[in-house]
């Protein structure tokens, strides 16, 4: 049943990602240099966040030209921390770029030439590569295990971090809609 | 000022739709997240069942789960923030679009193949 050997990728990987997280655990994260450097960027959030809900309450012009320098302050103290703490993170995606491979050379054995599934879609273009590996004939429907390994990996590894509490800080995107922001006056 | 202790994400997920319980931003972004992966999975499953073959079926994943986002922090939280907003679309999108196809695919291989 093809369902099965989907349902058993997935299982396999969610075990990896999990030993992963756990060898990541002991290297980085239970030390204290880490746990510092976390509890700093929590604390400099916090207080950024602060300072922005003051800033918007006050409509006064001198007082928000202080508030002003005061978050550009935090903000740059901010990045500093989350550049500190992506360093002691290189430690940990070691561990995770090594436990990809291995898993991914095992199941690469187990399902090399097998279709382990048939796609509800036909592929575009690049990801035909991936879903079409080592796998005999035209028909784009079937489906190796390297496609479906990529896109367990995709979500597993996202949803542990965050169920763990190990994800990385995120890095503000700008919101494309948005009108551009009035140029402060001083 | 001592810093709260963060609340389990448990209890922020079975509150979610408790529109007396209050959220921090933090909190709200995390609960849109699994909110997503569990409609994410739902349409999966439908789409597979039914079955929706091809490109319909990335259109409903994208109707349903950003609908479900928009309808969510208009009318549950209330929330007037245009960045924020944009911010709540965009949280965890990938992790349920490869979510989503997972569902999809063991659902139409689970019936048809």
């Amino acid at each position: 049943m093809a369902a099965l050997e989907v349902l058993f990728i997935l299982f396999v990987s969610i075990a990896s990602s999990l030993a992963s997280e756990g060898v990541s655990w002991l290297l980085v994260y239970r030390t204290e240099n880490y746990k510092r450097g976390k509890a700093n960027i929590d604390r400099l959030q916090i207080q950024l966040d602060k300072l922005v809900d003051q800033e918007s309450e006050t409509s006064s012009l001198s007082k928000k030209g202080n508030k002003d320098k005061k978050i550009e302050k935090i903000e740059e103290q901010l990045k500093i921390a989350n550049k500190e703490l992506s360093f002691s993170k290189m430690k940990s995606m070691f561990a995770v770029a090594i436990s990809m491979i291995a898993l991914f050379s095992y199941l690469n054995r187990i399902f090399d030439g097998v279709v382990v599934c048939k796609l509800p879609f036909v592929p575009i273009g690049f990801l035909q590569g991936i879903s079409h590996r080592t796998i005999a004939g035209d028909d784009y429907t079937d489906c190796s295990m390297t496609f479906i390994y990529a896109i367990c990996s995709m979500f597993i590894r996202n949803n542990i971090q965050l169920i763990l509490g190990t994800a990385p800080p995120k890095t503000k995107q700008a919101n494309p809609w948005a009108l551009p922001e009035e140029k402060k006056t001083r | 000022m001592s810093e709260t202790k963060e609340r389990s994400q448990l209890l922020l997920l079975k509150n979610s739709f408790n529109k007396d319980f209050k959220f921090t931003n933090k909190e709200i972004a995390q609960n849109v997240h699994w909110l997503r992966q569990i409609v994410s999975i739902l349409v999966g499953i439908i789409v597979g069942s039914i079955p929706v073959i091809g490109f319909p079926g990335f259109i409903a994943f994208l109707i349903f789960t950003c609908g479900f986002v928009a309808i969510y922090y208009t009318k549950v939280l209330e929330i007037e923030e245009d960045d924020f907003k944009w911010e709540l679309m965009r949280e965890g999108f990938m992790s349920s679009l490869t979510i989503f196809v997972i569902s999809w695919i063991i659902a139409y291989n689970s019936l048809y193949v």
